[in-house]
């Protein structure tokens, strides 16, 4: 049976286990925190495989902890490493940029940092993770309208930072 | 049903992706999170025996625990699926008996709450007081069952119920009542984020309602406001799902200033 759940689980976890990573660098801003969120994530999801492995959208338990966790234990302390990376260029994303992508990239992380974390994950979840708004209005115990309002204002404030619209074009897009 | 995006949503979608775009799964991450999630079995296999060694010490008699209902069917919902509770003005402040009875129980169980040894609240015993009944809601920390093979069922329903039959057992002590599958955090969790979804209906000012915060160790949920009148129209308490009563205080705060020990602005969901 132990052996038959923690096999389910680490497939699933191999499955899964990169977008989640993703994820949480961008909810997070830096590969260190990133990391502690996705294997706290990971631990609790384990904890409740038994009972997680029946469900049809596991993905969606897991993200939602992942949610759930980011906005929780690691608020203030994201937050204050944000403003530290941004004063002191601790970010990695702050290093000098080799070439226009890299540096909208760049500025666009650095960007998402300045942004709430509910904001910063109603982008992460909306853009990233591509979840229509009511999916991403459940994860964040809000309405959907209440989504939409944070993703423009989200939006208004990247494109202050980034220029979001020519990035396709640049890219050749 | 897919997203209709702008361009420039989609030119956003896009830039997320690139950036992390070169991130991949550390073998080294989930080779940890595998060890870590065998370590709790283990080490909550290890307490149950302790505490199990302990009860038949103190209680002696083996008292039926007609309260300890397992039928999945009577439990609380699971913590991803807790009802937002409603506000409960009415909840009535415990009396001196039911309190002290509640105090006799919290002695009883004080080997049960000891074996609290995981970081996360949500995986601890947890003992709240129904002000309505007199009862002690016992919060058990695991769902389910967990019975690795290789190590022998760790029986965390056992464990509870025998701490139920101490509890009986001990004269003065309070009704226990078990509850299955969802944790005391979550719970003040939901309380918390409905009290700052909602600070435009109850406070003078919602501007001047900061954070929330959920306590599991006071069973509160602690408000920073401007001034101690923002919040004077919030119930003294209100009523959990389980049934336990939740203590809601009002604090002042600097404006967004988030306190020690983790308040956080906004709602906290599950």
């Amino acid at each position: 049976m132990e052996r038959s759940t923690s096999q389910s689980f680490e497939e699933w976890a191999r499955a899964d286990g990169v977008q989640l990573r993703r994820a949480a660098l961008l909810l997070t801003g830096n590969a260190h925190d990133a990391d502690d969120l996705v294997q706290d994530t990971l631990v609790r999801v384990f904890a409740k495989w038994p009972r997680v492995r029946t469900m049809e959208n596991r993905g969606g338990y897991a993200r939602r902890v992942l949610i759930n966790r980011h906005l929780s234990l690691g608020r203030r302390l994201q937050r204050l490493r944000a403003r530290q990376n941004l004063m002191m260029g601790g970010d990695p994303a702050a290093e000098a940029p080799r070439d226009a992508a890299i540096d909208a990239q760049a500025d666009l992380r650095r960007a998402l940092l300045t942004l709430g974390p509910r904001q910063r994950a109603v982008v992460v979840l909306r853009y990233y993770l591509d979840l229509p708004d009511a999916q991403v209005a459940e994860i964040l115990n809000c309405s959907p309208a209440t989504v939409r309002s944070q993703a423009h204002r989200a939006l208004a404030t990247l494109r202050n930072s980034v220029e979001i619209g020519a990035y396709n074009q640049e890219q050749g897009r | 049903m897919i997203p209709v995006r702008s361009p420039e949503e989609q030119a956003l979608s896009t830039m997320l992706e690139d950036v992390t775009a070169g991130i991949d799964l550390d073998e080294d991450m989930l080779t940890r999170v595998m060890r870590e999630g065998r370590r709790r079995r283990l080490r909550t296999r290890a307490a149950g025996t302790a505490l199990l060694a302990g009860s038949v010490a103190l209680a002696g008699v083996v008292v039926v625990q007609s309260a300890w209902n397992r039928d999945e069917d009577t439990s609380v919902a699971t913590p991803e699926l807790t009802a937002t509770p409603e506000p409960s003005p009415s909840a009535a402040v415990p009396d001196p008996a039911m309190q002290a009875a509640f105090e006799t129980t919290r002695a009883a169980l004080a080997a049960l709450l000891a074996v609290n040894v995981s970081r996360y609240q949500e995986e601890q015993f947890h003992l709240a007081l129904d002000h309505r009944t007199g009862n002690a809601i016992l919060y058990l920390p695991h769902t389910g069952t967990i019975d690795p093979a290789e190590m022998g069922p760790v029986d965390v329903d056992q464990l509870a119920a025998d701490a139920v039959e101490t509890a009986q057992a001990t004269p003065g002590a309070a009704p226990v009542v078990p509850v299955v599958g969802v944790a005391l955090i979550d719970e003040l969790d939901a309380v918390s984020v409905q009290l700052f979804q909602t600070r435009a209906d109850w406070a003078s000012d919602p501007h001047d309602v900061y954070w929330t915060y959920p306590d599991p160790e006071e069973v509160s949920v602690t408000v920073g406001v401007a001034a101690l009148s923002t919040a004077a129209d919030l119930p003294s308490t209100m009523q959990l799902a389980s049934g336990a009563t939740a203590t809601i205080r009002s604090e002042v705060s600097a404006a967004g200033g988030p306190q020690p020990g983790g308040p956080t602005p906004g709602p906290e969901p599950g």
